[in-house]
């Protein structure tokens, strides 16, 4: 028996490979991401119809001594545009398998994640605006900070779980699960990275910058 | 992919399984038991409401808004969608050619997400929440519990696209796609571009009950919530896979495998347009504000195309469907019978809803006359034509929902070999389907009677006489023959798919892919990796014979 019958007659004996099935993690991910921006813009649409009704009667639509700063907010987008491009860096050395690259790039895409967050709450404590009135003062009902609180805990929320998934692609990449030829799990986690952004970039024109 | 032979023990093989099958199952099981359950509801809410003049039976207005706003989210997100997602958790994968759903295991923890959230909401109305509680931590629970239900629906409903987009057989490009499955991916995606808005209101309303924003007193408000998409035209949602299942039970029961494939592909996708745009300006409609004059003009008008372009598609589809009945040979059952049923349904659906159109076009030729002459008349319309804030809306609703759980029969049923092994009670699907056609169609009738007789949508202590009464008892008499159907469609599926009843032989065969599969199928469904180049891969078709034969059932790969 020569080598090539030999090896003939082990792959027809060998079952069928398990059809591939390219993309899901992406499709799926794609889709996830379309249903949590469409719910992010749902709030977004109350937010702005509740504030231009605030405003057609003449009222000022944040509440006196309230005070959107704009330095923190500017801040916030050259972070998120900054991580958009670290994102990218990932990717592309994950699709050269530079292993060691991807690590140091998920891992600075971290760093800004929580700095983000943490630039938040600095924002948040500027200023100054009770969610929940405490000591029995009247209700803000007029200026709905709920509604202010909701569309930014909500971005929160997402950047917390686009950080979760960034992390966990990223170790799987790391353990060696991806390679140059498959990392469709770092694509599904940087496409939801870049629908978060996307978010941000809605929340910081409509709350921050029009307020 | 989990080992299903190791999968031996009652928790394994329901709680513990990622097998589409079983999570499919359980899905349908769960639907008709939850809107039995709202029907039920909904019945108690029309017996108070036969004397609206005064609560008997119930404590107050604002129970008497807490049982009916119950009966609506369990009957919607309980009952009608999760039904639909059964069937489509089930089929889909067959239908794809692929061994197993996408996110076998995110689809299961759909499920079980959907059931705890379901749970939550049932205690949250009893413990005096929702729209009209007056217990803030349960009020809060129950804008908890519905966005639970409706997160864990989408989260069913990306696994279902998912698997049409990127699970399919070899060969199978989108166009060969079966129209049930492509139904139930226009479905889902429509699902997953509207329901999260809902979920970003809930999140608002759970915050502004939280923190006292809004009185206790006037939580029915809360109610508004679900308005958007339960109300004609966004429940046309819910009218999209009812066509696929119509459609492809159609095809093969007349033997008659559909002539234009993609024209319907086309016609249903159009009614998606119409439903997302309907949505869409259904929110707008409700957050244009007191500013919003224009904005409300605007979206009226968006909104009267909606409905009248929603027609045209399902009219097209149902001609399509009824070339197959007249050139095929059509045979009369319980399947056959639920589709023509549910199509005719929702095109009364449609019609109806067009009639809704009249205020809005009447307002702004009102508006434009205004406008061009600087006056400020608002004449008074009939009755009959304010039909916004009426329960003629909820007539439409009846009607596409009854449509959509006839559907519900029409799959379970067609495709019930499939699903239990086993054929279904056809003396009881007989009295199902007459008993719920008949009572969807007096509910509709009785709630357009309301609305032109000026009843309000939400539940309210006031004197009706006349026509609205006459609408009162037709809503009762129709709920009951509803519920009747469901009860009987649940026992149906009880008998077959728990107690093993019913003939184990297979009582028709189709042209799509999952009539090459076992009854029911076997864990990874194809024994090999099925290849297709046409819609309809397991028809011999000749293009030169003017008829199409049905193959025999398939066994190995086909390859056409």
């Amino acid at each position: 028996m020569t080598d090539v019958s030999v090896f003939q007659a082990v792959t027809d004996s060998a079952p069928a490979a398990q059809v591939a099935r390219p993309r899901l993690q992406v499709v799926g991910t794609a889709l996830a991401s379309a249903a949590a921006f469409m719910g992010f813009l749902g709030m977004i649409g109350l937010y702005i119809a509740y504030r231009q009704d605030v405003r057609a009667t003449g009222a000022t639509w944040l509440p006196d001594g309230v005070v959107i700063p704009l330095t923190q907010p500017n801040m916030m987008l050259a972070t998120w545009s900054l991580s958009g491009v670290v994102v990218i860096w990932a990717l592309f050395a994950m699709k050269n398998d530079d292993r060691a690259n991807t690590f140091i790039a998920i891992g600075f895409v971290m760093v800004l994640g929580f700095a983000y967050i943490a630039q938040t709450g600095y924002l948040l404590s500027l200023m100054d605006m009770p969610l929940f009135p405490t000591g029995g003062e009247a209700l803000d009902v007029l200026n709905r900070p709920p509604l202010f609180y909701g569309i930014i805990g909500t971005h929160i929320v997402m950047t917390l779980v686009a950080m979760g998934y960034l992390a966990a692609m990223g170790l799987r990449a790391v353990g060696g699960q991806y390679n140059a030829k498959d990392l469709e799990g770092l694509y599904g986690a940087a496409f939801f990275w870049f629908t978060t952004y996307a978010a941000y970039l809605v929340m910081w024109y409509v709350i921050y910058i029009t307020k | 992919m989990s080992n299903e032979s190791a999968e031996t023990g009652l928790f394994d093989r329901t709680i513990g399984t990622g097998d589409h099958k079983t999570v499919g199952r359980l899905w349908i099981f769960a639907g008709l038991g939850m809107g039995l359950v709202a029907l039920v509801l909904r019945l108690v809410v029309a017996l108070e409401q036969l004397d609206t003049g005064s609560v008997s039976m119930l404590e107050d207005v604002n129970e008497l808004v807490q049982v009916w706003s119950m009966s609506r989210d369990l009957l919607i997100f309980g009952g009608v969608v999760s039904v639909l997602v059964g069937i489509a958790t089930f089929i889909v994968p067959l239908q794809v050619g692929s061994s197993s759903i996408a996110f076998p295991r995110g689809a299961a923890a759909a499920f079980w997400m959907w059931e705890a959230s379901v749970a939550m909401l049932i205690a949250a109305y009893i413990g005096n929440g929702g729209p009209g509680g007056g217990t803030r931590d349960f009020v809060v629970l129950w804008t908890f519990a519905l966005g639970g239900m409706m997160i864990s629906l989408v989260w069913a409903l990306i696994c279902i696209a998912t698997t049409v987009i990127g699970a399919r057989a070899p060969g199978m490009r989108l166009e060969m796609v079966p129209l049930t499955s492509w139904t139930f991916l226009v479905f889902a995606l429509l699902g997953i571009l509207t329901v999260p808005i809902q979920v970003g209101q809930l999140i608002i309303s759970f915050l502004d009950v939280r923190g006292d924003y809004l009185s206790l007193v006037d939580t029915t408000s809360l109610a508004s919530v679900m308005d958007t998409i339960t109300l004609a035209p966004s429940i046309y949602w819910l009218a999209i896979p009812v066509l696929g299942i119509a459609l492809d039970t159609i095809s093969v029961h007349s033997g008659r495998p559909l002539r234009f494939h993609r024209s319907t592909m086309v016609a249903t996708g159009l009614l998606t347009l119409t439903a997302f745009g309907a949505d869409v300006t259904s929110f707008g409609r409700r957050i244009a504000g007191t500013d919003g004059v224009n904005a409300t003009d605007f979206n009226n008008g968006l909104m009267v195309i909606a409905l009248l372009l929603s027609v045209l598609p399902i009219l097209g589809a149902l001609a399509l469907g009824g070339e197959s009945l007249k050139s095929g040979r059509p045979a009369m059952g319980i399947p056959l019978g639920s589709a023509l049923v549910s199509g005719l349904l929702l095109l009364a659906g449609s019609v109806v809803a067009l009639l809704g159109t009249i205020e809005p076009i009447v307002g702004f030729i009102v508006n434009v006359n205004n406008s061009a002459t600087g006056a400020n008349d608002v004449p008074d319309l009939p009755d009959a034509l304010t039909l916004n804030g009426t329960t003629f809306n909820a007539g439409i609703t009846a009607l596409i929902v009854t449509a959509a759980l006839v559907a519900g029969l029409a799959g379970i049923s067609h495709w019930g070999h499939k699903i239990w092994g086993r054929q279904m009670n056809q003396g009881l699907g007989s009295l199902a389907l007459l008993s719920m056609a008949g009572g969807g169609a007096l509910w509709a009738v009785g709630e357009i009677l309301g609305g032109l007789g000026d009843q309000p949508a939400l539940p309210v202590v006031a004197d009706t006489d006349g026509i609205a009464s006459v609408g009162n008892l037709l809503v009762l008499v129709g709920v009951a023959g509803l519920a009747a159907g469901v009860a009987m469609t649940l026992l149906m599926a009880v008998g077959a798919g728990l107690l093993k009843s019913g003939s184990e032989t297979e009582p028709w065969t189709g042209s799509t892919l999952e009539w090459m599969t076992q009854s029911p199928p076997s864990y990874a469904n194809f024994d090999r990796q099925p290849t297709v180049n046409s819609a309809y891969p397991l028809i011999t078709m000749d293009d030169s014979a003017s008829d199409i034969e049905v193959a025999a059932p398939v066994t190995e790969e086909v390859s056409v």
